[in-house]
């Protein structure tokens, strides 16, 4: 078990190193921010200046070389907007991420789970039709779009909510909403067809058949089975919130990573690409491995196929 | 009713509360407390360090430069109380005495001093350093007085000190030293009306009234700025009480937002929409006949009528109507699309041709509707706009390389032909893509004169070749429209820089 | 294939989802006949006018946007563009991800794990940053953005197909193939490939709907197809600005992209079930 896990931890560490190459190359193929940062009124000669100032006519090896042993010794470079050390304005925003993710991961949960059970236990049902219905929905909005009708309504028509910011619940619940969305659409559709599934299967049956009530059935035996699978979809899911939540920030003026990352590919602002990146990289590296590691422990036959 | 529902709100995040730090933000217009919303947060909070007018729109309330803009447009005292050319190269400042920093730190001619030195040292890499790289050296003359000294005749130097130039803004001397220069661009110390309380990044930049401020007192307690980029948001929060001025409003919005609880402000910007036409490669448009019907062609009427409700200038030549030398004779084409379509059989196209159309998304107010609507005209007589979207570093990298080709929407400010038509128009200057040695002459000649009557003459000369050579299709300065709460005094500038030393609530 | 219709059809929901398929498709293939306007004709004094308006050139259906086009044309004209990024981009997507699943699954020692490290790699950038950098670094275009959406979505195909392919490698059959010396490439494409397909299929036909709802993502931060070739996604993102007090002009693409997303999602949910009723992790 411990090789298994050393292996899987190294595992995850190439990957994030691999994550880091790549992206390292793929946002300076775009050029340098040079003509961006200056005024349209600088020359060609104030623009090469600059660059040389800053580094960027240096051969780009040379440039990811000075990157990664600086980056080993834990400095991700200054972003040049900013001039602040560009992991700390990443992690700076962290926690508002993580409350809005968080708070849409628990709502979609909220929502999916129940609705997925009573489906599965009642299926043909009007309430399994409605859990269709949600899952169908769920993933067929244009994020944005329901994110401007959310403040077109409850903003900017009833006054109910504030549009942006951050600060109590109420600035947290239409992002939240327009994050979860599709997560609980998937996770919906999934548990419930899980739980059908299980719920055919042999041995339910035969507890049926030793008279066990069906409510045990239903939460001792097919819940368990069927979460397994689900726990998968919800540790890829983390991935899909958080990036989905670089749209939900941007309409809802909320101070996340997700907005300083839209504006830092705009402004060509490298580090702190680079430091949002990584971060991302390691949280849903970590997810998954956490997640990989407990569909073994749940099911030791998978270990080996995976 | 809004209240009651805020504070049951209230009530309950105090019993969800998941963290201590969940204040709700300050309901604008309460206890003088005035909430701007415009599209980014703040960069730095060093002036000398940042290349971005929301930026600048913070910073513009906690520091002074030397002069200032008044509500007509015209440079007029601020750190400086007034000032003289001794000599064509100098330019020779009285300081306003008795001024301090927030910190103490007192405002002489020693600041003034290393301001400018600071930012003029290339180690620095002011990103905004062109706007004051004419100033060769600042000499100390007394406590109270400064000469600031050029290699040339500069004759646009108050343009250059103002608050939209960047790094003219005063900084106090010993406290930018501290922290190997770091403390500034955290904590900000100026002169300004204002003085900073604290910036949470992405959210809200909150700034406190300084009594001791030398101009008159602000009359509003408290300023909070605050980064909301989708339009449809700050509108939402405009309208449900959040924001008392928010900027970059729709045209459209505009009859909604008039009356209730909300008003508009609008003022034509500094700002010019024009096309430019590159002439440097062997194109259809290398033929003035074919630049005078692409003038003709272009309904800019309509245009501004529909797209923009009406509202800007209309501009007959690249400048702004309240900028130097502008003369309100001069016409722009009519709209003419027969004429326009003969002057292209005569240059040879009598079926057009087609161009590419070369601009960003985005980035000003209804560019990508206003070249859209431009390129629906020139379909009309047989012009075939292509457009292409730029993403703005690839418009940067394509303009370094002197590539932009066929039409282009580049937008540009500046209220001088100097700072206009001079980078351009001048033949091989990085912006300009177009060539006439007589221009050049009246351009060289109008930057290096100082008496304003003689340049006057000089443009004028100048106009008429523009007019006829027809390097651009001047268009438009477009509107700033702003959404004021309605108990708000305030004035928007044309500079589009956001003064809050005058506003008021009722 | 009539009695798999005929299976197929036994589901309300699914018939219906495959109407509105046909109907956007339909709409795409013949547009050019259905269109009572020019897509591209503007008239800026005719703009932003709702639907039902009674212009000087007809009846604009579904109203004028704000240049005064007329809606339910571009709406049409926006089908074969949305359609064909959806499509297309799928294409890209399936083959890249199906190539390397065949090779990481059949041979899953060096190629493989190099294969599958490179999908945990792409699946641990989120898809908006990586497409968003993309499309600053080669700049937005209609086939730019096809070839972005499908080099940032083919990992679900690696894994699935991979997953297959572990399995099927031990059967029989391709024992014997390899026994009787038959080459790697032929076994891929000749004995695996036909068995994967049923799962390919139902994956792709997810993925159109969502690489539809991609692009209108990718439009919304400025950074989609161009206007001369309206997509759904454009027409949203531009209308955006005038809900306020021209809803039509962002709603209308709104629900297309809506219907046409449920529409498919139904069609290929109707699919899985009937084709490869275990495929669940599709759409995760």
């Amino acid at each position: 078990m411990s090789s298994f896990l050393t292996s899987r931890i190294l595992y995850a560490i190439a990957v994030v190193f691999g994550v880091s190459l790549a992206v390292f190359f793929l946002i300076r193929l775009g050029g340098d921010p040079s003509a961006l940062f200056l005024p349209p009124e600088a020359s060609v000669e104030e623009i090469e200046r600059f660059r040389h100032l800053m580094g960027f006519d240096r051969p780009l090896v040379v440039q990811y070389l000075d990157f990664i042993s600086r980056a080993l010794q834990g400095d991700f470079g200054m972003s040049l907007r900013y001039e602040q050390p560009a992991m700390q304005l990443v992690l700076e925003r962290v926690p508002a991420t993580l409350e809005l993710s968080g708070m849409a991961l628990a709502l979609s949960l909220v929502v999916s789970i129940p609705l997925a059970i009573l489906a599965a236990a009642w299926r043909g049902s009007a309430l399994d039709r409605a859990s269709l219905l949600v899952s169908l929905i769920g993933q067929s909005f244009p994020a944005f779009w329901l994110a401007i009708m959310l403040i077109l309504l409850f903003s900017e028509t009833l006054h109910v909510l504030p549009p942006s910011g951050r600060g109590g619940w109420q600035n947290l619940l239409m992002p939240a909403i327009v994050l979860a969305t599709y997560s609980t659409a998937i996770i919906t559709r999934l548990l419930r067809s899980s739980m059908i599934e299980v719920l055919q299967s042999d041995y339910i049956r035969t507890a049926r058949g030793k008279g066990m009530s069906e409510g045990s059935i239903i939460f001792k035996h097919a819940l368990r089975n069927a979460a397994i699978p689900t726990l998968t979809v919800i540790g890829l899911q983390v991935g899909a919130l958080l990036g989905g939540a670089v749209i939900t920030e941007e309409v809802f003026a909320y101070p996340g990573i997700g907005r300083l990352a839209i504006q830092a590919i705009a402004n060509r602002d490298f580090t702190v690409v680079q430091a949002f990146v990584l971060v991302m990289a390691v949280t849903i590296v970590t997810v998954n491995l956490l997640v990989d590691l407990s569909y073994g422990l749940l099911d030791p036959r998978l270990r080996k196929s995976k | 009713m809004k209240h009651i529902l805020r504070r049951s709100f209230l009530l309950a995040t105090v019993a969800t509360t998941l963290a201590g730090n969940l204040p709700l933000i300050a309901a604008a217009g309460e206890a003088g407390t005035l909430v701007v919303a415009q599209p980014a947060d703040a960069y730095s909070m060093d002036p000398a360090k940042h290349s971005a007018f929301p930026t600048a729109n913070i910073l513009f309330q906690i520091y002074d430069g030397l002069v200032t803009m008044d509500g007509k447009g015209e440079l007029v005292p601020a750190l400086a109380t007034s000032w003289s050319n001794p000599d064509p190269l100098t330019w020779r400042f009285k300081l306003r005495e008795g001024v301090k920093f927030h910190n103490g730190e007192p405002f002489n001619s020693q600041a003034v001093k290393f301001t400018f030195d600071r930012a003029l040292d290339p180690n620095f890499k002011a990103p905004y350093y062109s706007r004051i790289a004419a100033i060769k050296s600042v000499e100390v003359v007394d406590d109270y007085t400064v000469d600031l000294k050029t290699e040339k005749p500069f004759p646009t130097m108050l343009l250059s000190l103002y608050e939209a130039s960047f790094p003219a803004l005063i900084v106090p001397p010993t406290y930018t030293q501290e922290k190997n220069g770091d403390a500034l661009g955290a904590a900000p110390v100026g002169t300004g009306p204002y003085k900073f309380v604290k910036w949470v990044k992405d959210e809200e930049v909150v700034l406190e009234a300084n009594p001791d401020y030398w101009g008159d007192k602000p009359k509003i307690e408290r300023v909070v700025f605050r980064p909301i980029k989708e339009t449809r948001t700050r509108i939402a929060e405009l309208k449900s009480g959040g924001a008392d001025i928010a900027v970059d409003i729709p045209p459209e919005d505009v009859s909604s937002l008039e009356g209730g609880d909300t008003k508009v402000e609008t003022v034509s910007s500094d700002f010019l929409y024009f096309l430019a036409f590159d002439t440097t490669r062997d194109t259809p448009l290398k033929d003035k006949r074919v630049r005078q019907a692409i003038n003709y062609a272009v309904d800019v009427d309509a245009i501004q009528q529909a797209l923009l409700n009406g509202t800007g200038n209309r501009i007959a030549l690249t400048l702004p109507a309240n900028g130097f030398a502008y003369n309100s004779e001069w016409t722009p084409y009519p709209y003419d699309p027969e004429k326009a379509k003969q002057l292209l059989t005569e240059a040879g196209y009598p079926d057009g041709f087609s161009i590419p159309l070369m601009t960003r998304k985005g980035r000003f107010l209804k560019d990508s509707e206003i070249v859209e609507a431009t390129a629906g005209f020139l379909r009309k007589v047989g012009i075939k706009a292509d457009i292409q979207y730029l993403e703005p570093g690839v418009w940067g990298q394509i303009s370094e390389k002197k590539g932009r080709e066929g039409i282009t929407f580049p937008g540009w400010s500046g209220r001088d032909p100097n700072l206009v038509w001079f980078p351009l128009l001048k033949t091989g200057q990085y912006q300009s893509y177009f060539s006439n040695p007589e221009l050049d002459r009246l351009l060289d000649e109008g930057g290096a004169t100082i008496d304003a009557a003689q340049r006057k003459a000089i443009y004028e000369e100048a106009a008429v070749i523009m007019k006829d050579e027809a390097p651009h299709l001047p268009m438009i300065q477009p509107p700033l429209i702003y959404g004021l709460n309605s108990k708000l005094n305030w004035k928007p500038r044309t500079d589009s820089m956001i003064d809050l030393r005058e506003a008021s609530f009722n | 294939m009539i009695l798999f219709l005929r299976r197929y059809l036994d589901s309300r929901l699914a018939t219906f989802g495959l109407a509105l398929v046909l109907i956007v498709v339909f709409a795409a293939l013949f547009g050019h006949w259905l269109m009572p306007f020019d897509p591209e004709a503007q008239d800026i004094m005719q703009r932003l006018k709702p639907p039902l308006w009674r212009g000087e050139g007809g009846l604009h259906l579904f109203g004028t946007d704000a240049l005064g086009r007329d809606i339910f044309s571009r709406l049409i004209a926006g089908a074969r563009v949305s359609l064909l990024v959806g499509v297309a981009s799928v294409i890209i997507s399936g083959t890249i991800g199906v190539t390397l699943g065949l090779i990481a699954g059949y041979e899953d020692r060096y190629a493989g794990r190099i294969l599958m490290a490179i999908t945990d790699i792409q699946l641990a950038i989120p898809f908006l940053v990586l497409a968003l950098a993309m499309a600053a670094v080669v700049g937005p275009s209609l086939w730019n953005i096809v070839v972005i959406l499908g080099l940032t979505n083919w990992v679900q195909y690696a894994r699935v197909v991979r997953a297959e392919s572990l399995v099927l490698r031990e059967r029989e059959f391709i024992q014997a193939a390899q026994t009787m010396g038959i080459s790697v490439p032929m076994i891929l494409m000749r004995h695996l490939l036909p068995n994967v397909m049923s799962s390919v299929i139902v994956i792709s036909s997810l993925l159109v709907a969502k690489m539809i709802l991609f692009e209108s993502s990718l439009s919304f931060l400025g950074l989609g197809v161009p206007p001369e070739m309206p997509t759904w996604g454009t027409m949203i993102s531009e209308g955006r600005n005038y809900v306020g007090n021209a809803w039509w002009v962002a709603t209308v693409p709104g629900f297309a992209i809506f219907f046409t997303v449920v529409g498919i999602n139904l069609s290929g949910d109707r699919l899985r079930d009937l084709l490869d009723p275990r495929l669940r992790q599709v759409d995760s």
